[in-house]
């Protein structure tokens, strides 16, 4: 049979930090999509499981020149050099090679969390316990999405699931390629303000291509060499002079500003 | 040949077993079938099967009449997203109705009537039959000395008319509401305007520059998709007057921070500027009959004096009034932070006022009146809880919708009479007010019954839409108009009250008869006319099928005459040296503890912090160097309604000298039920005799 | 002499436990609520082909076993004499309850499975996965494993978990397999959820 070959996209997001007004639609989206279960009592910042967490950063100017910003962050999909990919001994991560996205795949993991001190942006989250929901949340699970158990680890595919019913749609109606309007994240279709474009990047005409290769548009840590897939974008100094450096503060910065 | 079997042949055969096992694909088997057990193992849920399908509703969960499209598996939905394209809410839903499916299934979801025994610590819930709680709220209406008032948060339903009607054949009857927030401005004019009352709306989309005292415009104000829609164009510019730097003064083009209390001195500073430098045309001001009073109250607030008072430098002050003058169209909008409460009247009527000095009432992108919805007694009149007298209320029945708006506890406890007040709740998940019921005949939640949806605060044009039912009803759970006439039957009263479905599908044809407006079709994006169809029925197909119907617009005409009644306003005198600071109290409509919200909204809490819990709160970092606040540490907070430990946010961004406390969610409070509820800084607000708990002032005391 | 006897006895012994008494004990069988003949439907009397009943809908989701209300398209009342029928019609059809089927093919939930770009892209036919049971007279009882929960027919109806053709046993490692036989490279996330 003839080799199929599909042509190479890569999916990546473009986030406007003016845009975004932390109302954390995004983040419950993001959980409802993925089954990602509720917190638990003893569940925190720590521990909790936020595949998108959004951070407020602040310019740490004093009252009443201090701005905020806030800033989701979720899997950056590295594509050079994946570190989680490099470092798992299960080889449950991978990049495919069709759509460039960094899939974890849960069932394969065991849990060493390597991962997760390996990724630079602090993406990928623990089951430290098992998935609870009451019993007719349960039956609320998007059949799309597979839950994981306790002791693996879980983080951002890009809606997968959603990548699947596209593929399918399209396969359905003889399409080897599909329809980018079927194909949307969780995240981009419920923010109000539309602040994150997401796309092929390899397309120069898409929105997101476009986007990216703007003047305003930064990646986090791009110093680490990673070619991230996810761009953020701000008409703000202050907040792409934070691209390079880490977003925790020290106690001096905390209180004595 | 021995004939004996001994150990070691026995010991032989068990090796050869064995050996003879690992040539067999057993051991294989069931490694393999074991490592899949332990993976598939109960703990973890599995997936539904079945058809995938489409289904368009409505989002009950506050007043804002969001679309709302379901994916469905085997009929139960599993993913809320919007309708684009709904004229509404623009194909965004905010994060409460994201989860709304949740609800049903909430760990404090009630299923079945319950009466509360015991106080405190030592209360328990008893499931009890629907009849003896029906029997003895009747008893209690009947033996009551004291009012009889229904809490309905959602206002302007079906069933508000069905409570007003039961309440008219009481002897003292009160239909209450939570104090109003977002239609705070709204109301405020209509109060002025002598003309027959009409409905009023914001005509925000024609506008050109919105002043905002403190509305949360852009955190879920009205329908926070067409609030987005509008940021989304750019268009109009909004200038945010805000106590806190609020997601509202982050995103807007221009934030004044405000001294928090200071709203009305700076409304009555930018009038006088109106009228010193003649900003308005006098007719503007004439158009007010008791003018020359109003003109004499704001004499005495120049720039200077305002500046003082507010913390806002003078020269901005003539900007801000100079700047709204010059607009073309122009609107002025208060309403406040949800957890806080609505301002006090003094400071809704200032604010108001600005708009008729405007002359925006009654004018293309201003503040539109409209056709009231068909079909509805469309009554305007806001219950003041200020002219409810103190401990008088005898029964108080809690309607199961909430308004997302918070509600202290400590106002309503005020007017109960003490020790005699009797209260049943029917809302449909235990939550702060109800946790303090004596009984419980709990409605169906959202999405499990009918609901209609009328008009969302501040539109400019009648809406109708119906909430369809995605969910079966619970077994046990009880429709309120139901309760109503269950009750009216107790009481002897002839009263007609239909079921549910027949009150909305009269709702529904009043609609049709009327022959207006057209309705947004959600499957396909189409307008259809009403003129279009065939008959009612029709309608109510269509309006079930998740169509929402949107009145035409009025033509306006500009409103010519009103009564702005601000005799005089006291400046008080400020506070000499004392360690009480003003609190702020703040929270996020939907999810300011009146309301519960789904569990999976721990993401943006609990999980996070991306949102402060209750009990959280925030001080500049000079602050918290002043009273030795630290993070680290939770503090004791105390105010005239008592002490709670809180803890500790140090944020650049609040004002020095001032506390942000926080008021929602209840941490936790998605999985404690309590009776009554635990500690709540909202309780600690202090509540003013107007009915307002804004302007609180607290203490850190030294642990 | 006799402990080799013994030995090699114990050897065979293991060897049919592990081959032959195994699988009996492994595998519960579980019958169909209702039996039902794919020839009737499919041979020269009905001439019916796979996708009449077993449909893709316009989201390109495998509808998988149809649903009482395809059955009912025709035997709204009985079309013939026989007893499974009639049990169809009074048990299921009439009161519009769905027949509780047992799924032989049913994958683990974390395994992504469409038939569209297999059936319509890839122009597979039925028969390369689901072997001839499209002409099956009765449906066999489904097989479950006691530990994992999965069909027999997901291992394969060996023990050995070795097929001789395409349609007996669908682990992961047949699908990817025939893939790679077919000059595909696919990431986890092509098929996993």
């Amino acid at each position: 049979m003839e080799t199929t070959t599909e042509k190479k996209q890569k999916y990546g997001m473009v986030i406007d930090l003016d845009k975004c007004n932390g109302c954390g639609s995004c983040a419950v989206a993001c959980a409802i999509e993925n089954n990602v279960p509720p917190a638990l009592e003893k569940m925190n910042k720590r521990n909790g499981l936020t595949w998108l967490n959004i951070s407020t950063v602040s310019n740490n100017e004093q009252f009443p020149k201090s701005e905020s910003v806030f800033v989701p962050m979720f899997c950056q999909q590295c594509e050079k050099e994946t570190p989680c990919m490099t470092v798992c001994p299960q080889n449950a991560v991978d990049v495919d090679p069709t759509t460039g996205i960094v899939g974890q795949v849960p069932q394969r993991c065991l849990g060493c969390r390597y991962c997760m001190t390996a990724c630079p942006y602090h993406a990928r989250y623990f089951n430290w316990w098992d998935p609870e929901w009451t019993e007719g949340m349960k039956q609320q699970l998007n059949p799309d999405v597979a839950p994981r158990m306790r002791g693996v680890v879980e983080k951002c595919n890009f809606c997968h699931g959603r990548l699947h019913a596209a593929k399918q749609k399209a396969a359905s109606q003889g399409n080897r390629e599909i329809d980018p309007a079927d194909y949307i994240p969780a995240c981009v279709e419920s923010c109000p303000n539309k602040a994150i474009t997401f796309g092929d990047l390899n397309d120069e005409s898409t929105l997101v291509a476009q986007a990216a290769k703007h003047e305003h548009s930064f990646r986090f840590l791009s110093r680490l060499g990673t070619e991230p897939k996810v761009y953020y974008h701000s008409k703000k100094q202050w907040v792409r002079a934070m691209a390079e450096k880490s977003l925790t503060r020290s106690h001096q910065e905390e209180f004595h500003g | 040949m021995a004939k004996t079997l001994t150990r070691r042949d026995i010991l032989k055969f068990t090796g050869g077993g064995i050996l003879g096992l690992m040539f067999s694909p057993l051991p294989w088997k069931l490694l393999d079938d074991s490592s899949i057990w332990t993976q598939n193992w109960g703990l973890t849920p599995k997936l539904a099967h079945g058809p995938i399908a489409e289904q368009f509703s409505h989002c009950t969960l506050c007043a804002g009449g969001c679309g709302i499209k379901a994916r469905t598996v085997s009929g139960m939905p599993y993913s809320i997203t919007g309708i684009s394209g709904h004229p509404i809410s623009y194909g965004t839903v905010c994060a409460r109705g994201l989860a709304g499916h949740h609800m049903a299934y909430h760990p404090l979801r009630i299923v079945h009537p319950h009466m509360f025994t015991g106080k405190g610590s030592d209360s328990a819930m008893t499931a009890v039959s629907l009849q003896s709680a029906l029997d003895a709220t009747a008893q209690h209406i009947r033996e009551t000395r004291g009012s009889i008032a229904i809490l309905d948060q959602q206002p302007g339903r079906a069933i508000s008319e069905i409570y007003k009607e039961f309440l008219s054949t009481l002897p003292n009857g009160i239909f209450l509401s939570s104090p109003s927030n977002e239609d705070a401005t709204l109301l405020a004019i209509q109060a002025m305007v002598h003309q027959q009352k009409s409905s009023y709306g914001f005509d925000f989309e024609n506008a050109d520059l919105i002043l905002s005292f403190g509305a949360p415009l852009f955190d879920y104000w009205g329908t926070p998709g067409r609030m987005s829609a509008l940021r989304n164009a750019g268009t109009p510019k909004i200038i945010q007057v805000d106590s806190r730097y609020s997601r509202t003064a982050m995103q807007s083009d221009e934030w004044i921070a405000i001294q928090p209390g200071t709203e009305k001195y700076l409304a009555l500073g930018v009038a006088h500027l109106f009228l010193t430098e003649k900003l308005i045309p006098v007719r503007n001001l004439r158009s007010a009959a008791d003018f020359a009073a109003y003109g004499k109250t704001v004499n005495e607030f120049i720039p200077e004096k305002v500046s003082l008072l507010t913390g806002i430098d003078s020269g901005r002050v003539r900007e801000i009034a100079r700047t709204l003058a010059s607009s073309q169209r122009p609107i002025v909008v208060s309403g406040a932070d949800p957890g806080g409460g609505p301002f006090d009247g003094e400071t809704e009527k200032a604010i108001a006022a600005l708009n008729i000095l405007l002359g925006n009432v009654g004018t293309s992108g201003g503040i539109v009146s409209r056709f009231d919805i068909p079909g509805y007694k469309n009554s305007s009149d806001p219950i003041r809880w200020s002219s409810i007298p103190d401990h008088s209320i005898g029964v108080l029945i809690v309607d199961g919708a909430d308004s997302g708006y918070a509600l202290p506890w400590s106002l309503v406890q005020r007017k109960l009479i003490p020790n005699e007040g009797f209260i049943v709740s029917l809302a449909p998940v235990l939550n702060e007010i109800s946790a303090h019921a004596d009984y419980l005949i709990p409605s169906p939640g959202h999405l499990e019954t009918l609901q209609d949806i009328p008009t969302p605060t501040g539109f400019p044009a009648g809406t109708f839409a119906l909430s369809t039912p995605l969910l079966k009803k619970q077994e046990g759970t009880t429709d309120s108009v139901d309760v109503i006439r269950e009750l009216s039957v107790r009481l002897n009263k002839q009263l007609e009250i239909p079921t549910q479905e027949a009150l909305l599908k009269q709702k529904s044809a009043a609609l049709f008869s009327q022959k207006r407006g057209s309705l947004h079709i959600p499957s396909d994006n189409s307008i259809l006319p009403i003129r279009d169809l065939s008959s009612a029925d029709d309608l109510w197909t269509k309006l079930t099928e998740g169509a929402v119907w949107i009145d035409e617009l009025l033509k306006q005409t500009s409103v010519k005459s009103f009564t702005i009644g601000l005799a005089a306003v006291e400046v008080p005198n400020p506070k000499q040296g004392t360690n009480e600071l003003p609190m702020i109290a703040y929270g996020w409509r939907g999810a300011t503890s009146t309301a519960q919200i789904s569990p999976i909204m721990s993401k943006v809490f609990q999980e996070t912090e991306l949102r402060a819990v209750n009990g959280t709160v925030s001080v500049n970092p000079t602050t918290a160097l002043q009273y030795g606040l630290s993070k680290e540490e939770p503090a004791d907070l105390s105010t005239i309604n008592g002490t709670m430990k809180v803890r500790v946010k140090v944020d650049p961004t609040v004002r020095p000298g001032v506390i942000e406390a926080s008021i929602a969610p209840l941490p936790n409070g998605i999985e404690t039920p309590k009776h009554p509820a635990g500690n709540n800084i909202l309780n600690l607000c202090e509540v003013t005799n107007d009915g307002t708990w804004r302007m609180t002032t607290a203490k850190f005391l030294k642990v | 002499m006799k402990s080799k006897i013994i030995f090699i006895t114990g050897i065979l012994f293991g060897l049919f436990i592990g081959w032959y008494a195994f699988p009996f004990a492994l595998y519960r069988s579980n019958e169909q609520p209702l039996q039902f003949s794919h020839f009737v439907h499919t041979g020269e009397k009905g001439g019916m082909a796979c996708e009449d009943c077993h449909q893709t809908n316009d989201q390109g989701r495998f509808q998988g076993i149809p649903a009482t209300a395809k059955c009912a398209e025709c035997h709204a009342s009985p079309l013939g004499e026989t007893e499974n029928e009639k049990r169809l019609v009074d048990e299921y059809i009439t009161p519009n309850k769905e027949i509780p089927w047992l799924v032989y093919s049913r994958q683990p939930d974390n395994a992504f499975f469409s038939h569209a770009p297999h059936v319509t892209l890839g122009e597979m036919k039925c028969e390369t996965c689901h072997g001839g049971h499209g002409t099956t007279e009765v449906l066999r009882p489904r097989q479950t494993n006691r530990i994992s929960g999965y069909s027999r027919d997901i291992w394969g109806a060996s023990i050995s978990g070795i097929s001789s053709n395409s349609w007996e046993g669908m682990k992961m490692d047949k699908c990817v397999r025939c893939h790679g036989d077919n000059g595909r490279r696919d990431g986890c996330v092509a098929c996993h959820k």
